[in-house]
């Protein structure tokens, strides 16, 4: 049943795969500069190396935005993207799967109650206004520097036709592991904490882990996608808008796949953060945005009288449009999964007030006098608690603040975790030391855990917010989430 | 690197086509003078030369065009480049035509016409010869292809205007009309060279549009 609940995964991914083409490779398939089969190769391969080598980045976000925690409830999410896509697709709208699956999670979480992090969404929601703004920006650039090159250059005909070919096979490349690497969270991110896969382990020193086995077998089924279905809808985005030569589509996909690629790539945005820059997030962007703002770069390059406006403020309505229809979806499907076919679609998020979490307020002077009713009391959903905190006189930042200490996460630190698990090459050797130091120690709350190391070491604190310890908070940051995620355990008595 | 290797031995294959082209405009204008000045053997010999030229010329495209369907070469320009290729041949067969109309009709040339006639043919070698250089410029450097085809409309021009005072001379003439028109329809054979090479041209300056980024 549990691998049965993929499958709306693996359709949302299919349809990504038949969709994807035209953004990667439609220009240079309809000008016949490549071969269908080729191509489809080409992006099949890397559309499952991006996923792989790169996925986890944009994954961790859509976790943030809605921790979809049962099968059914992923099934459901993934579901209603992917009808919502079906729908605007019906009414030829090109609109991506991230906008759809968003959507969908945010609608989750109004179904379950569950707390929606507005600090990601609007991360999220302002990657979607940057997006077509920043691939407009490189095509810009792109286009200068290829038309200046070009008009200062002589190259034969022939030869130019040449180089077109080999551009666009690598920029099918890039832009298939962009689509890979940014994308699969899309696919496969709301599986990621209801995963029927476990981890497999290659001898003693290498583990596939649950995550990865996913994000292939979504990589797959967008593989299956362009390979079956993306022929007949090889059109590329973005061709009524404006016309596409070889060598525009060139120009095109490269700055398209450069937006998705950097917003997705973990290794840039800690050179960014190193470089005191600010670093864009790591999350799911439309790759249909990407091609339309790189479009209409060019047509402001090339002189917008070209531009079919009609078309942009189509597409335009639709980016609103999709989301909030997966939404809509998604919220009435949760319904009939949950109450007609007795389907579980959320785990319940508990807050529990233990003596550990009354102590910890009080240390940080909230006055836990007005919070007597909550003593000793667990609630099951972030949305349970938040109607129980509304009858109580707190700032809202209190709020949050009481919210996060009750959060339970039950945590169990763990040797053989932290030699085969963690990913360790982002921790010092003092901070594995550490790490052994608190072996078999049990934490029902997140911030137990940083206690207890912050009482080991000074090095486990937080530094004061400023532009100079940016990287170093951002990193820290990067080590709690880690080791929440290697030390979790699944199974714990919550009385 | 085989299908560079193929893309090489195109380019090496429209520069000989074009080289064909260009020489056959040179030789036009030996025709002509060898012509006027009644030596008919080495006409002859021009002429042959001429026949050979464009029937390697038609071969040479016969291959080009297979080449470019047969490796799906510019899908997006080979309309126009197969276009420029079949006009541009077009200007070697005339020059066959204009030279074996000659070569067999041997018209009578009245001396008043001579001067403008050799200016005419002047101005069509010159014609033929900016074409080519314009046709290269598309396939090696578009951005120079409006410095030729200004020549090339200029040529044909002035082509046009020594083509119409020839015929008002030969029509003011005392002449039999037979000759009128014998020597009317040769002078419009020349003239028509021209007016090739202008539709290439033509085409030449729309493409570079096309070409563009």
């Amino acid at each position: 049943m549990n691998y049965i609940l993929l499958l709306s995964g693996l359709f949302l991914g299919w349809s990504l795969g038949a969709n994807v083409a035209g953004t990667v490779f439609g220009t240079a398939v309809e000008t016949k500069m490549l071969k269908f089969k080729t191509a489809a190769w080409v992006a099949s391969i890397f559309v499952v190396l991006g996923a792989v080598l790169q996925g986890g980045a944009t994954s961790s976000t859509l976790t943030k935005l809605g921790s979809v925690n049962a099968l059914a409830g992923s099934f459901t999410v993934a579901l209603a993207a992917a009808l919502s896509l079906f729908f605007m697709a019906r009414i030829r709208i090109p609109v991506s799967s991230t906008q759809a699956v968003v959507g969908a999670i945010v609608g989750w979480n109004f179904f379950t109650g569950a707390f929606t992090d507005f600090s990601v969404l609007a991360g999220i929601l302002s990657s979607w206004i940057v997006t077509p703004l920043l691939a407009a920006l490189f095509t810009l650039v792109i286009f200068y520097f290829f038309n200046r090159y070009l008009n200062n250059n002589a190259i034969h005909i022939f030869r130019l036709d040449y180089y077109t070919r080999i551009g666009l096979l690598f920029a099918c490349a890039f832009g298939a592991y962009s689509i890979g690497a940014n994308n699969i969270a899309s696919v496969m991110g709301m599986f990621v904490d209801a995963s029927p896969f476990s981890d497999i382990y290659i001898g003693s020193f290498y583990t596939i882990s649950s995550t990865t086995q996913l994000f292939v077998i979504g990589a797959i089924a967008i593989g299956i996608g362009i390979f079956t279905y993306s022929q007949k809808n090889i059109k590329t985005v973005g061709n009524d808008l404006f016309k596409l030569s070889p060598l525009t589509g060139l120009i095109v996909v490269i700055s398209s796949s450069l937006v998705l690629f950097i917003f997705s790539s973990k290794s840039l945005a800690n050179l960014l953060t190193f470089l005191h820059l600010p670093a864009l997030p790591l999350v799911p962007v439309s790759s249909s945005q990407a091609i339309i703002g790189s479009i209409v770069g060019l047509s402001l390059s090339k002189g917008i009288q070209n531009m079919h406006y009609n078309v942009l403020g189509r597409i335009s309505i639709g980016w609103i449009v999709s989301p909030v229809l997966a939404g809509l979806i998604c919220f009435f499907s949760l319904y009939i999964v949950q109450n007609v076919f007795d389907q579980t679609v959320y785990q319940p998020s508990y807050y529990r007030f233990d003596s550990f979490v009354m102590q910890k307020l009080e240390d940080e002077s909230v006055d836990i006098k007005k919070l007597s009713t909550l003593n000793g009391r667990t609630y099951e959903s972030s949305y349970d608690l938040r109607n129980e905190l509304n009858n109580i006189e707190l700032t809202p930042r209190k709020k949050q603040k009481i919210a996060e200490y009750s959060f339970l996460f039950p945590l169990r630190v763990d040797s053989y975790k932290i030699e085969y698990e963690l990913e360790k090459e982002y921790f010092t050797q003092e901070d594995i030391e550490n790490l052994h130091t608190l072996n078999k120690k049990v934490f029902y709350h997140k911030w137990q855990l940083n206690d207890a190391l912050i009482e080991l070491s000074e090095t486990w604190l937080f530094k004061t917010k400023n532009l100079k310890n940016n990287t170093f908070n951002k990193e820290l940051h990067r080590k709690y989430d880690l080791m929440y995620q290697a030390f979790q355990i699944k199974a714990i008595s919550i009385d | 690197m085989a299908f560079l290797n193929k893309v090489k031995l195109l380019e090496l294959k429209i520069d000989e086509f074009l080289d064909l082209v260009s020489e056959s405009g040179i030789m036009f204008e030996q025709v002509i003078s060898f012509f006027l000045e009644g030596e008919y053997n080495l006409m002859n010999q021009k002429c042959e030369m001429i026949r050979a030229h464009e029937h390697k010329a038609d071969e040479y495209r016969k291959g080009i065009e297979q080449h470019l369907y047969k490796y799906t070469l510019i899908p997006e320009n080979r309309g126009d480049v197969l276009s420029i290729l079949e006009n541009t041949d077009k200007v070697i067969n005339q020059i066959k035509t204009a030279v074996m109309s000659l070569l067999i009709e041997k018209p009578n040339i009245p001396d008043f016409i001579i001067q403008y006639m050799q200016m005419m043919i002047k101005s069509t070698n010159y014609a033929v010869e900016e074409l080519i250089k314009a046709a290269r410029a598309f396939f090696h450097n578009f951005h120079l292809v409006n410095d030729y085809t200004h020549k090339v409309l200029f040529y044909e021009k002035e082509v046009d205007d020594f083509s119409e005072k020839i015929r008002k001379e030969i029509f003011d003439s005392k002449i039999d009309l037979t000759h009128k028109l014998h020597l009317k329809q040769v002078i419009y054979e020349i003239e028509m060279i021209s007016d090739h090479c202008q539709e290439v041209a033509d085409r030449l300056i729309i493409y570079t549009i096309k070409r563009q980024l």
